[in-house]
C-alpha cells in the first residue's frame, strides 16, 4: 500500500480590492475557499504564491499589527468565556487589546447600548440563547474599534428574530461607523440586507465579482406576479412566455420570461380582462441566482456580461 | 506601558478569569485535588512500607524518595500554570490556535497562559509544607523551590517541543502522551538504580533525571554544579520548543470543528 500525495489548491487566481466602507460578501458552495480567504486575510495562513496587503500590510508578515485594526467572528468558533459572565470576557480583551481603563469602559457601554446586552452581561455564557451569545461574540469583537470586521457565517443557527438584529446591527456599524465588512454567509437574505458588492467563489477561483444590484439586474431573466382577483376569474388567457406557478383561491402566482414577454404588458393584459383587487410584481429570490451561478460555474461572468450587453 | 509590563497585565487578566472559573466549579475542583492527594497517599505509603523492611538501598532512603515526589508535584503545579503546554498538539489539529493568530500578542505565550489549572498549586503548597516539615532548614526549603522551578522548565520544554511538533506530525499527541508518561514514570521511581545506557536516557531523551535525582543531589548532597546543569537543560528545550513552535506556523493548516471557546 502507497500513500499518494495531492496538492489541492484552496485558493487560485484571486484578484480583488475593496474600498474602505464597503460590505463584501463572499459566498460559494461549501469548500469554494471562502473561509481560506479570510483567514489568508487575517493572517492566519500564509499564501504559498502571490501577496495579500490589508490596509497596507502584509496579513501573515505584519499579523500582530495588523491585529489592533481588524476582527473576525467565526459562527462556528466562539472566544466568550462558556463558565464566565460575557463581561468578564470583555474585560480580559481590554487587556489582549491594551485598551486603558476609562477607554475602555466608555467602549463597553457604548457595545452594551448598541448590542441592547444589559440584561444579561452578568450571566454565564452557557446559559444564554445562541442569539443572545452571538451579540456578545460580535460586542467582543468590536471592543478595540476594528476598521475591518470579517465574519464567517456569523447568522449560522439563528432564528428569524435574532438573524434580523445581528444583520441590523452590522448594517449600522458599516454605514454609520465606516466599519468594512467582508462576510461569508450562506443566507443570501442577510447578504441582499447587508453587502453592497458580492464576490462569487466556487473550487477557488473568483466566478463573478460584481455590485448586488448589478448582479440581480444582469441575471434575471424572470419576473414574479402576484395578482388578487376581486371575484371569480375565467380561465387566464396567458401569452407566450408567462405561466401560472402557484393557484390559491383568488390568488394566483406567474413567472414572466422577460426575453419573451415585457411584465408590463402581461399585467395590463390580465387587469384589462378582469377585476383585480392587489397585484405585485417581484423579483424572483437571489438564492435562484446563485444557484444558477454555482451550476453555471465559470461562464457565470461571461453571461452577466452577455446579459449586460442585451439589457443595454 | 513597557512591553514585559503589557505582558504581566495580559498575564494577570488570565490568573483573574481562571481564578473565577475555578471558583465556579469549586466542588469539582476539590474533588481533584483530594483524588490527587490520596494518590500520593498511596504512592509514599507503599515506599513507606518498602524502606521499613530495606531502609537503604544505594544509600537512598525514604526521605529521599519523599524529596523526588515533593519535588514533582510542585513543577508539575507550576506547569499547571502554563496548562494548554499540554494541548498545544491538539489545539494545532483542531484549529483552535487561530484565536491566538487573531491577536495582537506573541501567540505562544498567550496560548500557554490562556488555561490554568491553579487547583494544582494548591497541591504544591502542600507539598512545600510537608518538604519543611520533613527537612526544617532554610537553605533546603530554598534549593527545593529552585530545583522545582528547573523541573517546571525542563518538563514544560519537553512538553513544548512534543506539542509543537503537531506542526509536522499531523498526530504527534501519541508520541508525546507516551513520552510524557515515560518521563513521569522515571521521574518518580528510584532511578539512580539505574547504570549505562539506562542512565543516558533518563538524562537525555526522558530527561526524568533531571527532575528526581539532581533536585536530590543538590537539596541532600549540595551538589551545587548540578543546578547550572539543570538551568542550562531546561533553557535549551524551551529554546528548541519555541523554535520548533515558530517554525511550525508556516506549516499550519487550520480546522474547521465546530466549537465553544474552552481553550
Amino acid at each position: 500500500m502507497r500513500r499518494e500525495r495531492q496538492v489541492i489548491e484552496a485558493v487560485k487566481d484571486v484578484s480583488f480590492k475593496v474600498e474602505p466602507g464597503r460590505a463584501l460578501a463572499l459566498i460559494g458552495p461549501n469548500g469554494a475557499g471562502k473561509s481560506t480567504l479570510i483567514k489568508l486575510l487575517c493572517g492566519i495562513l500564509s499564501p504559498t504564491r502571490g501577496s495579500i496587503r490589508v490596509l497596507g500590510m502584509d496579513p501573515f508578515k505584519d499579523r500582530s499589527k495588523l491585529a489592533y485594526h481588524i476582527s473576525s467572528v467565526f459562527g462556528q468558533r466562539s472566544q466568550l468565556w462558556y463558565h464566565l459572565p460575557p463581561i468578564d470576557t470583555f474585560l480580559l480583551l481590554g487587556r489582549i487589546y491594551d485598551i486603558d481603563r476609562v477607554e475602555l469602559k466608555k467602549r463597553m457601554k457604548e457595545l452594551v447600548e448598541l448590542f441592547d446586552l444589559s440584561s444579561f452581561l452578568y450571566q454565564p455564557v452557557r446559559k444564554l440563547s445562541l442569539g443572545q451569545r452571538m451579540r456578545c461574540e460580535i460586542a467582543a469583537a468590536l471592543i478595540h474599534n476594528p476598521k475591518i470586521l470579517f465574519l464567517d457565517e456569523p447568522t449560522i443557527g439563528l432564528d428569524v428574530v435574532a438573524r434580523s438584529m445581528v444583520i441590523d446591527i452590522l448594517k449600522d456599524l458599516n454605514q454609520r461607523k465606516n466599519v468594512t465588512i467582508i462576510l461569508t454567509s450562506h443566507d443570501t437574505g442577510d447578504i441582499e440586507r447587508l453587502c453592497e458588492d458580492v464576490i462569487v467563489l466556487n473550487e477557488g477561483r473568483i466566478v463573478l465579482e460584481s455590485n448586488i444590484r448589478e448582479m440581480r439586474k444582469n441575471f434575471f431573466h424572470t419576473k414574479i406576479i402576484e395578482i388578487e382577483f376581486a371575484g371569480q376569474h375565467a380561465d387566464l388567457d396567458l401569452p407566450p412566455g408567462v405561466s401560472v406557478i402557484e393557484r390559491s383561491g383568488p390568488v394566483v402566482k406567474l413567472e414572466v420570461n422577460l426575453k419573451v414577454q415585457d411584465a408590463n404588458e402581461v399585467v395590463s393584459r390580465i387587469v384589462a380582462q378582469n377585476s383585480v383587487r392587489d397585484i405585485t410584481i417581484q423579483d424572483p429570490p437571489l438564492e435562484s441566482i446563485i444557484q444558477h451561478i454555482y451550476l453555471s460555474g465559470d461562464p457565470a461572468g461571461r453571461e452577466a456580461e452577455q446579459n449586460a450587453q442585451i439589457d443595454g | 506601558m513597557s512591553t514585559v509590563g503589557k505582558y504581566l497585565g495580559l498575564f494577570l487578566g488570565y490568573l483573574y478569569i481562571n481564578a473565577k472559573g475555578l471558583l465556579e466549579y469549586k466542588v469539582s475542583s476539590l474533588i481533584a485535588l483530594f483524588g490527587s492527594l490520596l494518590n500520593s497517599a498511596i504512592w509514599l505509603v507503599f515506599w513507606w512500607v518498602f524502606f521499613k523492611r530495606f531502609p537503604n538501598i544505594s544509600e537512598w532512603q525514604f526521605v529521599h524518595l519523599f524529596t523526588i515526589w515533593a519535588v514533582l508535584n510542585v513543577a508539575l503545579a507550576l506547569v499547571s500554570v502554563f496548562y494548554n503546554v499540554y494541548n498545544i498538539s491538539e489545539l494545532i489539529n483542531e484549529g483552535k490556535l487561530e484565536y491566538y493568530l487573531l491577536k495582537p500578542r506573541n501567540a505562544l505565550f498567550h496560548l500557554l497562559i490562556a488555561r490554568m489549572r491553579l487547583v494544582d498549586l494548591v497541591e504544591a503548597t502542600i507539598w512545600l509544607i510537608s518538604f519543611i516539615i520533613l527537612k526544617p532548614e532554610l537553605p533546603a526549603v530554598i534549593l527545593f523551590l529552585v530545583m522545582s522551578v528547573i523541573s517546571a522548565g525542563i518538563i514544560h520544554g519537553f512538553l513544548l517541543i512534543f506539542g509543537s511538533l503537531g506542526f509536522f506530525l499531523k498526530s504527534a499527541d501519541g508520541i508525546g502522551t507516551e513520552l510524557y508518561n515515560a518521563l513521569i514514570t522515571f521521574s518518580t521511581y528510584p532511578n539512580w538504580i539505574f547504570r549505562g545506557a539506562a542512565k543516558w536516557i533518563i538524562f537525555t531523551v526522558i530527561p526524568a533525571g533531571f527532575i528526581s535525582y539532581v533536585p536530590v543531589q543538590v537539596i541532600y548532597n549540595r551538589a551545587y554544579l548540578w543546578i547550572l546543569g539543570s538551568l542550562g537543560f531546561g533553557i535549551v528545550l524551551n529554546v528548541i520548543g519555541c523554535v520548533v513552535f515558530s517554525r511550525g506556523l508556516k506549516y499550519f493548516e487550520t480546522g474547521n470543528t465546530f466549537v465553544l471557546r474552552a481553550d
